[in-house]
């Protein structure tokens, strides 16, 4: 309801909302720039078989995963009899199932995102669609969810680098809206995508309820998970000063407060302490965690996700 | 407490709306600029730690509040232009008479620059003090009155005039200065006359009376305390009428201070030193000093007086003052002003005279006392072919005096003449008849005023032989014979020839064996020349000096100590006003003479301040008070307060003190 909106902007004193993507934000240029990163990706991890990744999923692969112990109802031809005769221990043999790999980007389009210089909602489509392409040429099944305080839009999974374009007109097409709320809309998501693979989740992560919530829903769900933390570098430092309301751009709360060095600087130390705790809680859930300001070149982040491995190949 | 500037319902309306704006603007200021932020979660654990000082943040900001209402008070206030209750009185109008006479000149006070200094630090603190409704006008008072200023309450016009004054080698003129005052004064206003002065003013009365000070009250400020003073009180030279080379001086000195004083004189002419001579003159006495012969000097004199006190090493013992030879401190006594008199002698030149005379030794003796005679004899013939000669050299006669002597031949075509007997070839006079034999000189008859008969007597001359003559008109007889022939004769021609005509010649009496026909003749030359023969009175100064100037100059320059001064010639004469001791120079076109002035006065004279002033048989009083302290400047301060705060709250601001 642009009406309502508009409304509620007006009322709250907040900046209008970001127009709509810059005509040249999928340009020929990022265009080239998506090809090349495909042949570092080629490069990177030669000799991988199409569409072959072993996933997490255990199944009636040939190659030997792990073993858990037996449950009633087990295939007993899985048991391994031989642990059995060294150990009397009923352990059951698990094998990697190979299937087609799903890609899923998951890119927070929450009114937060609309901040900065370029505007994070923007550099998150350019990383999504790097991403999705990447994924598209290799052959896997990219599907990108925009999600806010629930799933806003989605574009369905498809394979091969013809479906690109798709990707750009679907990403043109998201606008910021609506507050964040990761753990809602990553909680469908799971609900809804019965088939696993990788969840790469673009945000913010300024989530009011916490960013655990998101990231934790989609461990649970068994997505090999990876997040992209997004920031603009005026909100680490913001150019502020005197008397101010301060308006949360979601949920329209208002803080007044006089801004001094002094307190610039200890906010300086809070955003860095909430980055730390970001990237803390990411390293102990061995959730793969890149931090990125708007300033670097989303190529760059895409070549650094590639290289980093275990996300993408 | 008053307020000038504002009337106390402006004063509170202007206070209550500027201060209603300034708490709207306050409110509207803490209506906060909104600024959108994209998580405030992170902001509020930073304000969360600034709870604790919200306290002390609000009584900041009513701080504030109370600083801006602080500073519009101070401001409104001074623009309301408070002022204290006495200076917000009716104002007076004061006319300050300063005695710039010179007997201000005095240095009995502790100030360097003598009385005069002290009355203008006077006027600078009564200026500083002055109310503001208060005006003030400030007038020099000497031989002239000068206002110095317009009636104003301009504290920078004042000081200007302050910085005019000057003192003078006059007397101060109390009356014109009193009427002028009292002319000043407007009716209606409380009025003052206030006298900065020694008090040696004179009577207030003058041609019209006694001066009537319509309702104005009279202040004096009593300036000096007394001193030491020895003066020059009289002074002059003059020639001797047959040996002009040599003069006499006559000299007095006065003691004017309370003690007796030993002075020294000294005499300088023509600026060199003449003469110094140690005299003592006891106190409220005079000493008179007659200096015959005096050679040296040719055209100035100059008498200088200095106190003669204790004995002395060197200069360097003598408190303001030098060491003389004799070891005695001479100095400056407490009035400097008196302690010079000035005087010139007649100038002297060369005079070129043509004696046409077939022998006379009486007339070549009596030309030969003034060296300044330029004298050439010839005989009658020589005379004739000279004469005859004279149109090839031109009509200038290179003669100024031509002396006939017992002959009558065609005279010159110019030069002045004497003739010592009138008859010849072409008689200066007709010639009725001729009388001989025991002819005496009337002295009764004699016009002992003309400048040729100065110190001449005719009283037992006897002239053996004389024409009877019939002058022509506009001829003067100044001297007869008892029986009314006319023996001596001038004339002034309308061409400014001048003819002397002795009617007898000179070896027809016994005039050459007398003392008054050298004199006589030195007389003529001198009258004719436009020499003062023997003196040059000088000009006190105060007093107007009409001088006859040469030639139709429209104006002329006079230079004097105080400087030089272009002066307007009217009627052929030059007229200023001395108004220091001194030499005076007036320079025209045609040439320059000069003018010796002199203080002469007793009361500026005396130092020792009078006792009161009074006008109208009513004694001046003390000085009106002039309200001391911030006076008008209320204002100032409470702007000055206001800057303050101001830049205390900035530097408190931006070193985030108070944010």
């Amino acid at each position: 309801m642009p009406i309502l909106e508009t409304i509620r902007r007006r009322i709250s004193r907040l900046p209008p909302p970001p127009a709509a993507p810059p005509e040249d934000l999928f340009d020929e240029r990022f265009l080239q720039k998506l090809e090349y990163l495909h042949l570092v990706s080629k490069k990177i991890f030669s000799g991988q078989v199409r569409a072959e990744r072993r996933t997490r999923k255990v199944g009636s692969g040939v190659e030997f995963a792990d073993y858990r112990d037996y449950a009633p109802g087990d295939d007993l031809r899985y048991l391994d009899w031989n642990i059995y005769g060294r150990l009397e221990r009923l352990l059951l043999r698990l094998f990697e199932e190979e299937e087609d790999l799903h890609i899923y980007v998951l890119l927070d389009v929450s009114e937060s995102m609309s901040f900065g210089d370029p505007v994070k909602l923007h550099y998150g489509m350019q990383v999504a669609a790097a991403l999705a392409y990447v994924g598209l040429a290799n052959l896997d099944r990219v599907s990108i969810v925009a999600v806010a305080d629930r799933i806003v839009d989605r574009l369905p999974p498809a394979r091969g680098k013809g479906r690109i374009f798709n990707v750009f007109e679907f990403l043109r097409s998201l606008r910021p809206q609506r507050e964040t709320d990761l753990a809602a809309a990553c909680r469908t998501f799971v609900a809804q995508n019965k088939r696993r693979g990788i969840a790469v989740l673009i945000s913010d992560l300024y989530d009011h309820a916490g960013f655990e919530g998101g990231i934790n829903a989609l461990r649970y769900g068994r997505f090999e998970t990876g997040v992209i933390q997004v920031f603009d570098r005026s909100e680490v430092a913001p150019r502020l000063h005197g008397d101010l309301s301060l308006v949360d751009v979601e949920t329209g709360e208002a803080r007044e407060v006089t801004i001094t060095p002094r307190i610039l600087k200890r906010y300086a130390e809070v955003h860095q302490q909430y980055r730390e705790r970001i990237d803390g809680f990411c390293r102990d859930k061995q959730v793969a965690h890149f931090e990125v300001d708007t300033s670097v070149p989303f190529d760059e982040l895409v070549l650094r996700v590639l290289r980093r491995g275990g996300l993408l190949r | 407490m008053n307020l000038l500037g504002l009337t106390i319902a402006q004063y509170a309306m202007i206070l209550a709306g500027a201060g209603a704006l300034v708490v709207v603007f306050y409110l509207l200021k803490l209506r906060r600029r909104r600024v959108a932020v994209p998580f405030a979660k992170l902001w509020e654990q930073v304000l969360m730690e600034k709870q604790a000082t919200s306290l002390l943040q609000r009584l900041r900001r009513v701080l504030s509040l109370l600083l801006q209402l602080l500073l519009l008070w101070l401001l409104v206030t001074a623009l309301a232009d408070p002022r204290e209750e006495e200076e917000t009185r009716e104002g007076r109008d004061m006319v300050v008479l300063v005695d710039t006479s010179a007997s201000m000149r005095a240095k009995d006070v502790d100030r360097g620059d003598g009385r005069i200094g002290e009355a203008r630090a006077w006027l600078r603190r009564a200026i500083d003090n002055l109310g503001t409704q208060d005006r003030m006008m400030i007038v020099q008072m000497d031989a002239q009155v000068v206002p110095l200023t317009p009636m104003v309450d301009d504290r920078l016009v004042l000081k200007r005039g302050i910085g005019r004054l000057r003192a003078s080698d006059t007397e101060a003129d109390f009356p014109r200065a009193l009427r002028l005052a009292t002319d000043v004064l407007e009716p209606g206003r409380e009025g003052h006359v206030i006298l900065l002065s020694d008090g040696r003013l004179g009577e207030p009365r003058d041609q019209l009376g006694p001066v009537d000070l319509a309702g104005a009250q009279l202040h004096w400020v009593k300036i000096g305390r007394g001193g030491r003073n020895v003066a020059v009180s009289g002074f002059s030279v003059r020639r001797y009428p047959i040996d002009r080379s040599t003069c006499e001086i006559f000299l007095e000195v006065r003691n004017t201070g309370g003690q007796d004083e030993r002075a020294e004189l000294t005499l300088v002419g023509d600026g060199q030193e003449l003469m110094v001579r140690r005299l003592t003159v006891p106190q409220g006495q005079s000493v008179s000093l007659t200096l015959p012969g005096q050679q040296a000097a040719s055209r100035t004199i100059e008498a200088r007086l200095s106190l003669v006190e204790g004995q002395c090493q060197d200069d360097e013992d003598c408190d303001q003052g030098r060491c003389s030879g004799d070891g005695r401190c001479v100095r400056g006594d407490d009035q400097p002003a008196d302690d010079r008199a000035y005087a010139l002698l007649p100038e002297r030149r060369p005079i070129r005279v043509l004696a046409v005379s077939p022998g006379n030794l009486y007339l070549a003796a009596a030309l030969l006392l003034d060296e300044y005679l330029d004298v050439t004899e010839m005989s009658p013939e020589e005379y004739q072919d000279w004469l005859a000669g004279s149109p090839e050299r031109g009509d200038e006669l290179p003669y100024e005096v031509v002396i006939f002597d017992g002959l009558a031949p065609p005279p010159p075509p110019s030069g002045h003449l004497i003739y010592l007997g009138v008859e010849g070839e072409e008689p200066p006079v007709e010639i009725r008849d001729e009388v001989s034999g025991g002819i005496w000189f009337d002295n009764t008859q004699s016009r002992r005023e003309h400048p040729i008969l100065r110190y001449v007597s005719f009283g037992d001359f006897e002239v053996y032989r004389a024409a009877v003559t019939d002058p022509r008109p506009g001829d003067r007889v100044i001297a007869r014979s008892e029986d009314r022939n006319p023996l001596l004769i001038v004339r002034e021609s309308e061409d400014e020839r001048l003819t002397t005509m002795l009617t007898f010649p000179l070896r027809n009496s016994d005039l050459p064996l007398r003392l008054s026909w050298p004199v006589m003749l030195m007389n003529t030359l001198a009258w004719y020349v436009e020499q003062d023969s023997g003196f040059i009175s000088s000009h006190a100064t105060g007093h107007p000096v009409h001088l006859r100037v040469p030639g139709e100059a429209e104006s002329a320059r006079v230079c004097g100590p105080p400087g030089c001064v272009e002066v307007a010639v009217h009627h052929g004469e030059a007229v200023f006003l001395p108004s220091r001791a001194g030499f005076y120079r007036v320079e025209t076109e045609e040439g320059q003479m000069m003018v010796a002035a002199n203080l002469t006065s007793p009361r500026e004279s005396n130092v020792e301040p009078a006792e009161a002033v009074e006008v109208q048989s009513q004694a001046a009083s003390d000085p009106p008070v002039m309200r001391a302290g911030v006076g008008g400047h209320i204002w100032l301060w409470l702007l000055m307060v206001a800057a303050g705060l101001v830049l205390f709250e900035w530097l408190t601001y931006h070193r985030r003190v108070t944010v």
